[in-house]
């Protein structure tokens, strides 16, 4: 595998372990190099740059309103200096998905994003603990009703083929069995509670053991199973490099669970800093999901949009925040395109590079990736302009289509001009071409 | 020809099922259309078809009942419809109007998700297994398969659940604008430039198996429905008045592109509102009259267009709701609803068995007919696909004149 030109692997990074590349963020990157980047990614420890925005919850945020939780999310991901610390929450939101429009309650939605922003990237044994008693879970998973006399198997069921070792190392016998331990796990006054009451302290036998294990107890041996170690791996493996990971390339994040307990932050650093992270074969190898589509684009046109416009948008592109269509979270892949989507991500480009409102409003301006530096011909704003956006890199056809785009004038009646930098071309022709490169086949790649 | 009126009430579910009779072989008549209307909220049925002359009904709704006045009485019967369903009613009275009495899932889930999602998957576990009921019966037909324009959701936020298949889901139309290549408006004379740029950007049909030949094999079918939905459809022109309001225009819409050669089959729409549980009176009347006119309107259309004949329009709803009253004047989740079936090829009649108040289960109306029946009927008797692929063993009963 030949190692990436420098420029391209820092982008890929940026793309895969946070929203994406902002004007100016990937000189000031490359100054502190790879390994130094990976590092601060993982353990960012100074201010993230949001206290401005979690000042305004229970304001004009109101959170008994899922929109006003979608809101605050959105603004997060785009504004955050901790960009893996919410990709992080955004993989466990897709992974312990879990639908608003079962649970019904927002403000318990976001009770739970809280817990995959501050424990997404600890021991996977711990953050399972925290999930299992969470009041979103315990409501979609309907463990509110898990009684003695009728142990709800739905959890138990789930969490070991969805959360955990996923299908093949258990029975039948081990989700009835494991249905019993978590009897009595309920939601009271809007926390996790124990009733006692309605608890099996039986024995019970499960994956081979025999014990009288309660829920907390089921957890610790689904998170300490081989099966589990090896499954989560390959997700973060396939959520942050490629779908199709040898033996080899997951070994260093299997050596790195073992190592650490099962340390999600451990099992990242191996994987950003393995070879196949940064191998052609992970390059462009995934299509954005429209949350990183629609986030990705503000941060590098260096914007200002509602953060309230966005979670709809997303909605139509197949990805509603908060509300996945079903336990299993979202397919992802393929399943993001289809004739509809295409043109919501189509039509997005266009309203989006069209914000003109003035400085402090809804207001995208296209000069930002030129970074200062005027350019001087249309090929330098189309290459700079694939450099910013695309890593340099764009088939030949599609250069040349996007070369035609800019050499046909806007106004046929208008005289040949010489090519000039001026509003005119900057307010048209310049947004008209960020609109065609954010329709790219590669644009939509990660 | 329909069923006397007799066998209609005392048939239940197993009675429909003993009834039918071999149902002709349709093949792939792709020319069927089937429009499916979804009322949100859980429409409650028993003030839709209403037993008005049964004095319990005015005892468990002390408010919330409906009065003579409000009210169009089915003849011969003890039964009536909602006022505000005046031109169903009409439609009733020419046999063309099914009405399906006590529809419902077999295990009741009063969560508005959860029954919303058994009802569109057609699955009782429809977490584990989202695509849709229509999308998966379309997909029996070659023709249907890639071919986008073969079922649409109209209006709405992103791919109505119902129409997604176990490949590409359906699209998704809030109007025609939205299903193409939108400009910057600042810059018309620049606006043929960008929409030959978007073309010009996936015109390379080498396929080398990756995600970027993926995505522009789509985006040139995508591009290519799009014009075929934009030249098709602007000869349309109509006189007919739909309701005023979104769901007016929508099926206005789905005229239009039902009177253009697109091909299209399944359409599916919804019509949200119906959780009343408050002042239920006027929230429901204002509905089902939007209903009522709107599918009156849709089939008028189509009859100025021809192609009414082709046409039968399916509604259902997540549950009914509680045959008692609550105290803000509305009523709460329940079982057991009402569905039609509307259009020429329909065997009118009531079907199903017609409410007992003395015998309600658990203070619902019960759900005596399983849904996947109403859907088997559709597939099989409209459609002509293979229903047991998509809904299971349950049988379906002749909804449809086979002649």
């Amino acid at each position: 595998m030949s190692p990436m030109d420098p420029r391209k692997r820092m982008a890929h990074l940026l793309r895969r372990a946070g929203f994406g590349v902002a004007p100016r963020e990937l000189d000031r990157r490359l100054a502190v190099g790879f390994e130094r980047t990976v590092h601060e990614l993982l353990e960012f420890e100074g201010d993230d740059g949001l206290a401005e925005v979690d000042r305004l919850v229970g304001g004009i945020l109101d959170f008994s309103a899922i929109d006003d939780v979608r809101t605050w999310w959105v603004y997060r991901m785009v504004h955050t200096r901790r960009p893996l610390v919410e990709k992080m929450a955004f993989f466990w939101h897709g992974h312990f998905a879990t639908a608003v429009g079962k649970v019904g309650n927002a403000q318990w939605m976001a009770q739970q994003n809280q817990i995959f922003r501050e424990h997404g990237l600890e021991r996977f044994g711990d953050l399972l603990q925290r999930v299992a008693r969470d009041p979103a879970m315990l409501s979609y998973l309907d463990g509110a009703s898990n009684r003695k006399a009728h142990p709800n198997e739905n959890f138990a069921r789930e969490v070991m083929e969805l959360f955990t070792t996923g299908l093949g190392p258990y029975s039948e016998k081990d989700v009835q069995e494991g249905a019993r331990a978590f009897t009595g796990w309920q939601v009271k006054d809007g926390v996790f509670a124990f009733n006692a009451g309605e608890h099996d302290d039986g024995v019970k036998t499960f994956l081979g053991r025999t014990g009288r294990f309660d829920g907390s107890d089921i957890l610790r041996i689904l998170a300490e199973h081989p099966a589990t170690g090896q499954r989560i791996c390959q997700k973060l493996f396939v959520f942050y490099a490629h779908d199709d990971p040898t033996s080899k390339a997951l070994q260093p994040l299997l050596q790195a669970w073992k190592d650490s307990g099962g340390s999600i932050r451990e099992v990242l650093r191996a994987l950003f800093l393995s070879e196949a992270f940064s191998s052609p074969r992970a390059w462009r190898a995934q299509i954005k999901s429209p949350a990183e589509y629609v986030i990705g684009t503000i941060r590098a046109l260096g914007g200002t949009v509602t953060p309230r416009a966005m979670s709809p948008l997303m909605a139509r592109m197949g990805q509603d925040l908060f509300n996945p269509p079903s336990v299993k979270g979202w397919d992802g892949g393929r399943a993001w395109i289809s004739t509809s989507s295409l043109f919501e991500r189509f039509n997005f480009a266009a309203a989006v590079t069209g914000q003109r409102g003035p400085e402090g409003t809804s207001h995208v301006d296209p000069e930002s990736i030129f970074e200062g530096v005027q350019p001087t011909s249309v090929d330098d704003v189309l290459e700079r302009t694939v450099t910013h956006l695309l890593d340099g890199e764009l088939p030949a056809d599609e250069r040349a289509a996007l070369r035609t785009y800019l050499e046909v004038p806007d106004d046929p009646k208008a005289k040949a001009a010489p090519f000039a930098f001026d509003r005119h071309f900057v307010d048209g022709k310049l947004r008209g071409l960020l609109h065609l490169v954010l329709s790219t086949p590669e644009y939509q790649l990660s | 020809m329909p069923l006397t009126r007799r066998e209609l009430l005392q048939s239940g579910a197993a009675g429909l099922a003993a009834l039918s009779l071999p149902l002709p072989a349709l093949g792939a008549d792709a020319r069927r259309i089937l429009v499916v209307i979804q009322l949100a909220g859980g429409n409650d049925g028993l003030n839709t078809l209403v037993p008005i002359a049964d004095p319990r009904y005015r005892t468990l709704r002390p408010t919330v009942a409906l009065g003579a006045n409000d009210v169009v009485p089915i003849r011969d019967t003890p039964l009536a419809l909602h006022a505000g369903l005046a031109k169903l009613h009409a439609l009733f009275e020419r046999g063309q109007l099914a009405i399906v009495q006590g529809v419902g899932t077999p295990a009741i889930n009063r969560s508005h998700f959860e029954s919303t999602a058994i009802w569109q998957t057609a699955r009782l576990e429809p977490h584990r297994e989202p695509a849709g009921w229509l999308g998966r019966a379309l997909e029996q037909r070659a023709d249907a398969i890639g071919q986008p324009l073969a079922a649409l959701g109209i209006g709405g936020a992103g791919t109505s659940p119902v129409l997604v298949g176990t490949r590409a889901p359906y699209p998704s139309l809030a109007s025609l604008e939205a299903f193409a290549v939108q400009p910057d408006r600042r810059f018309p004379q620049d606006a043929p430039a960008i929409r030959s740029g978007v073309a010009a950007l996936h015109a390379n049909t080498k396929d080398d198996g990756s995600p970027a030949a993926y995505i522009r094999r789509v985006a040139r079918t995508a591009l290519g429905a799009s014009s075929a939905l934009a030249s098709a459809t602007q000869g349309y022109r109509s006189t007919v008045e739909y309701p005023n309001g979104p769901f007016g225009n929508q099926l206005r819409l789905v005229a239009q592109l039902c009177s253009a050669p697109l091909g299209t089959t399944a359409f599916h729409l919804t019509l949200g509102g119906f959780d009343t549980h408050a002042n239920q009176k006027g929230q429901q009347a204002n509905l089902l009259k939007q209903l009522s006119e709107g599918i009156a309107a849709l089939l008028e259309d189509a009859e100025a267009h021809a192609f009414v004949d082709r046409l039968a329009v399916l509604t259902y709803s997540e549950f009914g709701r509680r045959a008692h009253e609550n105290a803000s004047g509305g009523t709460d989740h329940g079982a057991g609803s009402i569905a039609f079936v509307a259009g020429p090829g329909v065997r009118g009649g009531l079907y199903g068995n017609a409410v007992d108040l003395g015998a309600l289960a658990d203070g619902d109306v019960p759900s005596t007919l399983d849904f996947r029946a109403l859907y088997a009927s559709v597939l099989h008797g409209w459609l002509g696909l293979k229903a047991a692929a998509v809904v299971g063993s349950t049988p379906p009963f002749p909804l449809f004149r086979t002649a």
